[in-house]
């Protein structure tokens, strides 16, 4: 019996001294210091990260640097070439939700010893703890039970896998691409100054030169003169062209080329409250002084074209558009217009418009997309937004509304 | 008036209230300091109906490239400072803040300031509330800045400042710092929901991400520290310059050092 006893209290000692153990853990867990020195260590982490190439960005370093093969392996082999998904950056986000946790579980307790507006400002800062636990928790879901991968389709193709980081990967549902879109620009984006343009104004005896640049606008009087309606024009760059003809159904003026082979500005002329276009050639000035909308107002221009110089980019694109239908069991069992920012979700998995080909009009990739963790990502967003604001607007504003007194400093 | 017309008038308005108000500091004349602030708000107004016509005739948010979000920096200083001027009234602070705005819409001018049209990924209303948010963060951690620095010059030995000044501009740090940090916040969340919506990811680890979380940490640091540890007075002020050197870099040390999804912004 006596040998139960002493059994028995050893036991307790032992249950005590794991208890007090555990006490000690979360104690170290939860403390300020343990939080800094964590959220220290994750943003020099971060800082590395971002300053040394990572992943893929290797490659490309050594192809400029060849001399620096040496460095990388070094880099490499400490985790510093992939610090983001480096076992040691997770040990530290590990430790970091720890430390939230801790404090979590704490400031828990906390809410119910507060009062008054003080017992606001904890529930926010705690609601605010949970909401980044959550987010942690989400990527935590994206990186066991994610996938991600990207789909290559041509019109009117069915396709039902996509190319993932492990090779092809089956869809539970097939898509159908029945219509690929790729909208530009109508008028080609230019780089810095267009060329220069010369106003004329000759009753006014009024004579500039102005730097063109695309949607420019100039408001032009006689020097020392009050500007009035009836001696001040406004001037506007509406199109600009680097190679215009006129063509198509309708005689509509385009740009056959980027190259600077007719280069012409539309130009918005409004004098004395009547307002006009007219297109100004550089290397046609008498045609752009007479021609249409010219009778309406007294100017005169010259454009000097940049030419080459002037480096017209190729024409911007838009917008690019899939029309997909998703199949299942032969059935089309949803149709939707995909484009960049409207993405299509069906059944866990979602396609992004991701990309096109210029020279096969009729091709497009699709990213495809399952993130079991993104709603807790989402809520987590939400939660932190809630907390925070009443950390810092709810709480602060019941504070001073007790006192009766405003925030002063 | 003209765009450029507006552009120039309030960068002429930000100089002569920069101006009027070291004036002030000198001279300890009151009529300089009212001067001061008409001339600011002045330059807030015509930056204010610039941003509308811009907006107008772009069709769509000026916040693409850094000419415009340069002018809106400047645009979001000058607001933190006037709706803080209701409240409290600190001389240089209206001269740093005078003169920051005028820095910042000099320095846009060096800029493309053409219109032109957005990439696809940026045709979003998405851009407007993640560039906005964030940058009314970054006008109120450039406030916390000057205050910081503005504590450190009254806190030395034998300055004549008197203790109201040192406690207001005390406030200043942390209250700027607590609302900063509240749209820094809403800035990196709304830029997550969009990136999820336009790429399928809402954190890739971009360069300017990961500033903004380096950002983000320091001042969660900041506020760590001042209401659970108490810090006030120099350290404070240390943490707040800090910061807003981490603020810079995300902004614009990325824009031209480190390459990534943001790099449009250095355009």
């Amino acid at each position: 019996m006596a040998t139960t006893t002493e059994n028995t209290s050893q036991g307790q000692g032992s249950a005590g001294g794991a208890q007090a153990g555990l006490r000690d853990l979360l104690a170290g867990l939860a403390s300020f210091r343990f939080a800094l020195t964590v959220v220290l260590l994750l943003a020099v982490a971060c800082i590395v990260g971002s300053v040394l190439p990572q992943g893929e960005q290797v490659d490309r370093y050594l192809a400029v640097n060849p001399g620096a093969q040496g460095r990388m392996q070094v880099l490499a082999v400490l985790g510093l070439t992939h610090v983001f998904s480096s076992w040691w950056f997770v040990g530290l986000l590990v430790a970091f939700a720890a430390s939230l946790l801790a404090c979590t579980a704490r400031r828990f307790g906390a809410i119910r010893r507060a009062t008054g507006p003080a017992r606001l400002r904890v529930l926010g800062s705690f609601v605010t703890h949970v909401s980044i636990l959550l987010v942690l928790l989400g990527g935590v879901m994206r990186v066991l039970w994610g996938e991600k991968g990207v789909l290559g389709i041509r019109e009117h193709q069915l396709v039902s896998q996509y190319e993932g980081p492990k090779g092809l990967r089956p869809l539970p549902f097939s898509v159908h691409l029945q219509k690929f879109e790729i909208e530009m620009h109508t008028a080609p984006v230019v780089a810095g100054t267009i060329g220069t343009l010369l106003v004329e104004w000759p009753e006014q005896a009024l004579r500039r030169e102005f730097p063109v640049a695309l949607h420019q606008t100039w408001e032009v009087a006689p020097a020392g003169e009050v500007a009035t309606t009836g001696n001040t024009c406004r001037i506007q760059v509406l199109r600009y062209l680097p190679d215009l003809v006129v063509g198509g159904a309708v005689q509509e003026a385009v740009s056959r080329s980027d190259e600077p082979n007719n280069p012409a500005l539309q130009l918005q002329v409004v004098v004395g409250g009547t307002t006009s276009t007219n297109w100004v050639f550089a290397r046609f000035p008498d045609f752009g002084a007479h021609g249409a909308g010219a009778a309406a107002h007294p100017l005169r221009f010259r454009f000097v074209s940049a030419g080459a110089s002037a480096a017209p980019r190729s024409r911007q694109i838009k917008a690019f558009t899939s029309t997909l239908q998703l199949v299942e069991g032969g059935v089309v069992v949803r149709e939707a217009v995909v484009r960049v920012n409207a993405p299509l979700s069906y059944r866990g998995y979602t396609l992004y418009q991701s990309g096109y080909n210029p020279q096969d009009p009729a091709w497009t990739s699709l990213q495809v997309v399952r993130d079991p963790g993104v709603v807790l990502v989402l809520t987590g967003f939400v939660l932190m937004l809630v907390g925070l604001t009443v950390v810092f607007c709810v709480s602060p504003g019941m504070a001073s509304r007790a006192q009766g007194t405003g925030l002063k400093t | 008036m003209t765009l450029t017309q507006l552009f120039n008038l309030a960068l002429a308005c930000y100089f002569a209230a920069l101006v009027s108000a070291v004036i002030q500091l000198f001279g300890k004349r009151r009529f300089f300091d009212v001067v001061a602030l008409v001339l600011l708000l002045g330059g807030f107004v015509a930056q204010t109906v610039y941003l509308g016509m811009r907006w107008a005739e772009a069709g769509r948010a000026p916040f693409s490239n850094m000419f415009e979000s340069l002018v809106l920096f400047a645009w979001t200083i000058a607001a933190v400072y006037l709706v803080l001027r209701i409240r409290v009234r600190v001389p240089w602070l209206g001269a740093a803040s005078a003169a920051f705005c005028a820095l910042a819409l000099a320095h846009a001018s060096s800029f493309e300031s053409a219109i032109n049209p957005l990439v696809p990924a940026l045709q979003s209303n998405w851009l407007s509330f993640h560039v906005m948010t964030c940058f009314l963060g970054y006008g109120a951690f450039a406030v916390a800045f000057l205050s910081g620095i503005g504590f450190l010059v009254a806190d030395r030995r034998g300055s004549a400042a008197a203790p109201e000044t040192r406690a207001a501009l005390e406030g200043i740090v942390s209250g700027t710092i607590s609302f900063g940090f509240l749209f820094l916040t809403l800035g990196i969340l709304t830029g997550a929901v969009w990136a999820n919506s336009a790429w399928g990811t809402y954190w890739s680890w971009d360069p300017k991400e990961t500033w903004s979380l380096v950002t983000w940490f320091i001042y969660a640091i900041f506020l760590h520290c001042r209401f659970v540890r108490g810090w006030r007075g120099q350290p404070a002020s240390w943490l707040a310059i800090l910061g807003f050197l981490s603020v810079l870099f995300t902004y614009y040390g990325v824009n031209f050092l480190l390459s990534g999804l943001h790099s449009y912004g250095s355009k």
